[in-house]
């Protein structure tokens, strides 16, 4: 994709996406809607405090060169209507890793073990990690899950009630629910903790939430990009805050810095054929989209493993936060 | 739900069709027609000019046809009625060339009353039966350059009439044929099949026409009759006469009465495109558009979901909570009911939004 040329009058590059050829082609062509969106935008360039005054504070943005329309990239960064122009602060998404309940990245990504072969070598302490850092696909209690945070991760806005519902539920960015995008080569559906789990502490401040089975979103619709598809889950209220006078500091287990809106649990289904044993016969998906017999960081180097590097994309339902989340599927090879 | 990242376009308000006409102008000069690229793997030496077998048409290309790189320009190839004074079942290609007039005319103008293949005439008026060309050679130009149709009063065809050593001795260059009496409005048939035709006239004098062009089929068909002497004649007047030397086959003289009789169509057609000196037209793509009247209102698309634009969940472009939200609009999505994205339309440069300003952006697709 070139830049579009930006030296003299504003001008429009439009082109019909893959989709909506086939749609086209299908004569089921019909544009009912629109959205905005800023992908080249990097907020970070906007200046406050720049020293010309804050006339300028836009300026390096402006300046930013857009690149051409292409058929295959759709629109990932949109803009968003709120009806109320005096917001300061947006939920976040982040992945708690301090939960006993949440599994923990290691190398920088969540390794999601095939089956229970390939979870017992990683969860054992001589060869593997530990307990903890990996979580077996398809399980839906009694272990360590992915777990997600929809917060005001600020410390100016401290985990209190009261927060809670001036900065996130009076300001409707209270999110219920979430949209799970996944690369359905690999993952068949999402699995997600219900909306009645409970994400909670007590009045001491220690953790009194429960895990509950996690629920299949088999209900899949394909997503924007080629290859992807959507899946829609629900989130729980947190009702996580600090005592006033509790002997338990909540954010050892909580990875915001601010009040916690709502929390969810996740897993994912995977395609039965990855989910052969190291003895069996591996399918060629191992070989074609990820790399195997190889050695992992952190794991002992006399046993090998396949492993194919993935992403989960979470966007939540009202306040539109997104995370995406690096996770890796493995299989112990010997 | 707090937040909205789609707006629905009303049909009535924001959305709007429109149909544009786009001309291109297309020169091509005599050099490309013939006389540039030899070889001596082709039988006339020629390797842009591509014949068949059946030896009924052949095709002119813009460089060497087996390029990948080559285009396809136009096809050329003659013939006469059946009830030409020219036409004798011991012609060369007798009934190729027949058929070839036949085919041409009835796709191109139709039928009669009796349901009698329509013959060439020089005039407007098919029923009359007046001024028929009943020898003529065609030129059908490929869609890839004519596009949706010839663009009526810009075809040009300057072609030389003279002796085969000297075509082009008729001043200025040969005679230039030229659709200048049709327009939009006037002078053109629009009652035959293939859409509309409009007349050919030598151009320097207002006498009967010597060709008509069809210009939604991209079709010219000339009259044998302008090479018939060193002027032009009527085209009413069969061709005639072998001293005018139309042809040189192997080293024999043909005037176009024996070109069109005794030397096949292949032959015929390598005379005609040797005396193209130019050959130009406009074009025209009809573009047919749906515009979206994509309208931002001041209150709406002023918060942006992109990660950059919180840090630690606190909005970047706001210091306190009282100052005005502002975005950055880079790019359109325009989707269907089911949300998926069916077009995408990227701005030059980023365009500010906030609560005091609202953007109406048009975006065009065309078909």
């Amino acid at each position: 994709m070139a830049f579009l040329d930006n030296s003299g009058d504003i001008i429009l590059d439009a082109v019909l996406t893959e989709t909506g050829r086939r749609k086209m082609a299908e004569g089921n062509f019909k544009i009912v809607k629109f959205a905005l969106g800023d992908d080249e935008i990097d907020y970070s360039l906007y200046n406050l405090n720049h020293p010309s005054g804050t006339a300028y504070a836009d300026l390096e943005i402006l300046q930013t060169p857009i690149m051409e329309s292409a058929t295959q990239v759709g629109l990932n960064s949109s803009l968003m209507t709120i009806a109320n122009n005096d917001i300061l602060y947006m939920p976040s998404l982040l992945l708690n890793e301090k939960l006993d309940t949440a599994v923990k990245r290691q190398n920088n990504t969540i390794y999601i073990a095939v089956n229970s072969q390939t979870k017992a070598s990683l969860d054992n302490s001589s060869v593997g990690f530990g307990s903890g850092y990996a979580l077996l696909a398809g399980q839906r209690g009694g272990a360590s899950f992915i777990t997600i945070e929809s917060c005001m991760d600020n410390s100016d806005i401290p985990m209190t009630r009261a927060n809670q519902s001036t900065y996130i539920v009076s300001k409707n960015m209270l999110d219920t629910n979430m949209k799970v995008t996944f690369d359905n080569n690999f993952i068949t559906f999402p699995m997600v903790s219900s909306g009645k789990t409970s994400f909670s502490t007590g009045t001491d401040g220690s953790w009194t939430g429960t895990t509950g089975p996690l629920q299949s979103l088999t209900s899949v619709s394909p997503a924007a990009r080629t290859g992807y598809s959507t899946a829609i889950g629900p989130m729980s209220r947190a009702n996580i805050f600090t005592p006033a006078e509790g002997t338990t500091d909540v954010t050892t287990f909580i990875q915001s810095a601010g009040v916690v809106g709502s929390m969810a649990y996740l897993n994912v289904s995977i395609d039965p054929a990855l989910t052969t044993t190291k003895d069996q016969t591996a399918s060629t998906k191992w070989t074609k989209f990820g790399n195997t017999g190889v050695t992992i960081t952190g794991l002992s180097a006399t046993r090998t493993y396949s492993t194919i590097a993935l992403e989960l994309e979470i966007t939540t339902n009202s306040s539109a936060a997104t995370i995406s989340i690096p996770i890796t599927l493995i299989k112990r090879d010997t | 739900m707090a937040v909205k990242n789609y707006e629905t376009l009303n049909t009535n308000t924001d959305v709007t069709t429109t149909r544009t006409l786009l001309h291109e102008a297309i020169p091509l000069t005599g050099a490309i027609v013939s006389g540039t690229y030899f070889e001596d793997y082709t039988a006339t030496g020629e390797t842009n000019i591509k014949n068949y077998s059946h030896g009924m048409f052949q095709s002119v290309y813009d460089y060497a046809y087996l390029s990948s790189s080559s285009n396809h320009i136009f096809d050329i190839t003659m013939g006469y009625s059946n009830n030409s004074p020219l036409s004798s079942s011991s012609n060369e290609q007798n009934a190729k060339k027949i058929n070839i007039y036949n085919e041409m005319a009835q796709t191109l103008l139709g039928y009669d009353l009796t349901g009698a293949i329509e013959v060439f005439e020089n005039d407007l008026n098919t029923a009359d039966d007046s001024g028929q060309m009943r020898e003529v050679f065609f030129l059908n130009f490929s869609r890839l350059l004519t596009k949706d149709q010839v663009k009526k009063g810009s075809f040009s065809l300057q072609i030389g009439t003279g002796s085969w050593s000297d075509p082009f001795v008729i001043a200025p260059v040969g005679v230039t044929l030229t659709d200048l009496s049709a327009s939009d409005t006037q002078g053109t048939n629009s009652t035959i099949v293939s859409g509309d035709y409009g007349l050919l006239y030598h151009s320097p004098f207002t006498a009967s026409a010597v060709g008509v062009v069809f210009y939604q089929a991209g079709v010219a068909v000339v009259t044998a009759s302008i090479f018939a002497s060193a002027s032009v004649a009527n085209a009413s007047t069969p061709a005639s006469g072998s001293q005018d030397q139309f042809n040189d086959n192997n080293g024999t003289m043909y005037g176009i009465t024996g070109s069109w009789t005794d030397l096949p169509i292949s032959s015929s057609c390598d005379a005609i495109r040797r005396r193209v000196y130019n050959l130009s037209y406009n074009n025209t793509t009809e573009i047919n558009s749906t515009i979206y009247f994509c309208r931002a209102s001041s209150n709406k698309f002023n918060y942006s979901t992109n990660t950059t634009y919180t840090t630690g969940s606190k909005i970047r472009v706001k210091n306190v909570s009282t100052d005005t939200p502002v975005s950055f609009i880079t790019t359109i999505g325009l989707y269907n009911a089911s949300n998926e994205l069916m077009a995408v339309a990227k701005l030059s440069e980023p365009l500010k939004k906030d609560p005091s300003n609202e953007v109406t952006l048009r975006v065009r697709l065309d078909y």
